[in-house]
């Protein structure tokens, strides 16, 4: 008795749960949900979205053109979305892809359902060619600092002056960027210790990187504070980030508690706690 | 002369029943055979570790085994007696190559319906000598039994791959499919080729000339294909051994896993070249090469450096094995083979290699390079830029001049 009901809680669980991580983040916008995932062997990207009083499990599954390696260290998906267009950093492993011309840039009313019948591969050769909206500068300058690659990292978003803000690091050493008007501008290399992954958010117009260690740092157009503006305890290889763009709020929701079958604005109420 | 009658048919009777009455050696079948204190070994299709026993009398194919040398191999096994009146203990040993043996025990034979004879976990009298890579394949243990400890009769055979590695193989990545695993087929081809090296330089030597004749197989002896299919996604060491094709990020990665798996320690080892980004055509830059063979025929561009130009929309369509160019000023050929094809995809933005002692091994073609500019001057037939029209056709502009560019190397450690 108490071994199946052991299993039917499991089997409850296991349908509860993606079977895929969400990369990074899921933004709210226009009451809107939009995450995304990356398939395990074939590194292309799934955009999903719904209305927020929909669960994470309804979501319309859109193919990206874009996708990420899942060689260690892992550094997630880079992917923000801006009025109708998405940006995106296609960084995945493949003979043809550039990671110079990763900076992508998509109209989200033309990304079409996986369900419409479209492969992997034709999103990865989509991938490979489609142009980039601007050359991947940070990625060829931090190459030229060092050609050997030891805590790689970066993250890129759209800023509240819709100019794109990048985050770069290798061997402990990171820069900032910023391409606006068609240039790019950046700060000196800064030492700083990065230990994983790092993910970059704006709250207040202001730019900011959470570590994977949950501490937050202001971020200003040349350098990275040292000081920690917040203290989350929170290690980001286990929480996602919830940016809330009609409300203006900036929460985190541990990955175990992403139940997919809860409409997500009550699984926000239950189990997101605010940092901004 | 009754009573003497009597007395010789009991003489006769009585020992059988109260030994074994209809006890047979023959009766003896060798149900499982587990090897303990090894190492883990991953399944090729990623489903997981091969799990104990290791050899099974029902199984079509038995699990292989590794060890670290400078251990010996620790054996148990199960026996069934197929007799109704079983003796109450037998002695059981194994014997298995090169001298190894699994000393006699005397065992109490159980006293369930299949008289279930359990050997403990024993470790073998010899030890695999300390730092000397290993491949038996098969590691055969002839199992003998006998009821008085001195007449010994065979109670079944069993045949498994035991692989021994040099030293603690490197550690896995645990959360991740993409990365270094324990695989079979990364044992089998590490140990099979280094089998009795005991030097690094030795072992990694041995291990690259797997590569050089352009034939890879896996455990099974099935072959992994170099672009089988030019459009396989395959880039991690776990999809080449489970789709058997894949890309070159694959073949770079199981060279490198047959040395880590034998605990050899190289950091750096893992190179990603493309071009040094070099003015190509109306300010593109040159990103792609073309690895030989590629046939120049006119030139149609009004751009001198590049002269020659093919377009596409779909690069590689259906049966997926040649390029499917709409406008072709230049035609691959058949040039440098790849594992276990003639000729594999060869236009290219990027190739990854790796780098052991200062020497480059391009594993996709079994070739090595004392410098990085010996794989442009060898390999290359051309350098190209690229751009996607409005329409979204793509234009690749072609120069044959090696002259124009040159490659960069990102050094990764994996």
């Amino acid at each position: 008795m108490k071994l199946s009901l052991s299993l039917v809680c499991l089997l409850l669980y296991s349908c509860s749960i993606l079977s895929q991580n969400i990369e990074r983040k899921i933004i709210i916008k226009d009451n809107l949900f939009f995450y995304t995932t990356i398939d395990e062997e074939v590194q292309i990207g799934t955009l999903h979205t719904d209305t927020i009083s929909h669960a994470l499990k309804t979501a319309k599954r859109l193919a990206l053109p874009a996708g990420r390696s899942y060689r260690q260290p892992l550094n997630p998906f880079s992917w923000d979305l801006q009025n109708n267009r998405m940006f995106a950093i296609n960084f995945l492993d493949h003979p043809l892809n550039n990671k110079y011309k990763a900076l992508k840039c998509f109209i989200l009313s033309l990304l079409q359902e996986w369900e419409c019948g479209i492969t992997a591969i034709d999103m990865i050769m989509k991938s490979v060619d489609q142009n980039m909206f601007a050359y991947n500068e940070p990625y060829r300058f931090m190459q030229h600092q060092s050609n050997i690659l030891k805590g790689f990292q970066f993250d890129g978003i759209v800023l509240h002056d819709s100019s794109y803000g990048m985050v770069i690091a290798n061997n402990n050493q990171l820069s900032i960027w910023n391409y606006a008007n068609d240039k790019w501008t950046h700060g000196e290399l800064q030492p700083f210790i990065i230990d994983g992954f790092f993910t970059l958010f704006e709250a207040n117009n202001q730019l900011y990187i959470i570590l994977n260690n949950g501490n937050v740092y202001k971020v200003s157009k040349r350098q990275v504070l040292t000081i920690p503006d917040k203290v989350t305890n929170r290690c980001l290889k286990e929480n996602t980030l919830i940016l809330n763009r009609d409300k203006n709020t900036v929460q985190l929701i541990k990955n175990n508690d992403l139940n997919i079958q809860i409409p997500f604005i009550k699984l926000i109420e239950m189990k997101a706690v605010s940092i901004f | 002369m009754k009573k003497k009658l009597y007395f010789l048919i009991n003489l006769i009777l009585i020992p059988i029943a109260t030994f074994c009455q209809n006890f047979n050696y023959s009766n003896v079948i060798l149900e499982t055979v587990t090897f303990s204190n090894g190492l883990n070994i991953q399944k090729d299709n990623g489903s997981g570790v091969y799990n104990s026993p290791q050899w099974n009398s029902t199984n079509s194919k038995q699990a292989p085994v590794a060890y670290i040398s400078g251990k010996a191999a620790t054996v148990s096994s199960t026996f069934s007696l197929n007799c109704s009146n079983a003796p109450n203990y037998v002695w059981i040993k194994g014997i298995g190559p090169e001298s190894i043996e699994f000393p006699s025990m005397k065992i109490t034979v159980g006293t369930n319906s299949a008289h279930t004879i359990t050997y403990p976990a024993t470790a073998g009298s010899i030890v695999f000598t300390a730092s000397v890579v290993r491949f038996f394949k098969p590691f055969t243990i002839n199992w003998q039994i006998s009821f008085d400890g001195t007449t010994w009769k065979s109670a079944g055979i069993s045949n498994n791959t035991l692989y021994v590695t040099k030293t603690t193989p490197q550690d896995e990545f645990e959360n991740s499919d993409a990365n270094f695993k324990w695989y079979y087929t990364v044992f089998d081809i590490s140990c099979r080729n280094a089998d009795k090296k005991s030097t690094e330089t030795d072992i990694i030597s041995s291990v690259w000339s797997e590569f050089t004749d352009h034939v890879v197989i896996n455990w099974n002896g099935d072959s992994l294909y170099y672009y089988k299919s030019m459009d396989t996604p395959n880039v991690t060491l776990g999809s080449l051994l489970k789709y058997r094709d894949a890309e070159c990020f694959t073949f770079a990665q199981l060279f490198l896993s047959l040395i880590k798996i034998q605990g050899i320690v190289r950091i750096n080892n893992y190179i990603n070249i493309e071009a040094d980004g070099s003015s190509g055509c109306n300010g593109y830059p040159i990103d792609c090469f073309l690895v030989k063979n590629w046939a120049f025929g006119s030139p149609s561009t009004g751009c001198q450096d590049f002269p020659y130009e093919n377009t596409y929309q779909t690069l590689i369509a259906y049966p997926y094995t040649s390029y499917n160019f709409i406008k072709t000023d230049v035609k691959d050929d058949l040039g440098i083979p790849g594992p276990c094809i003639k000729n594999p995809a060869s236009f290219f933005n990027n190739h990854q290699i790796s780098k052991i002692d200062g020497v480059y091994y391009d594993a996709c073609y079994g070739v090595t390079f004392n410098q990085i500019t010996d794989i442009k001057a060898t390999a290359f037939s051309g350098w190209c830029c690229r751009y996607t029209d409005n329409n979204g056709v793509i234009h690749a502009l072609f120069t044959k001049n090696l002259n124009l560019a040159d490659l960069y190397e990102t050094v990764d450690t994996y």
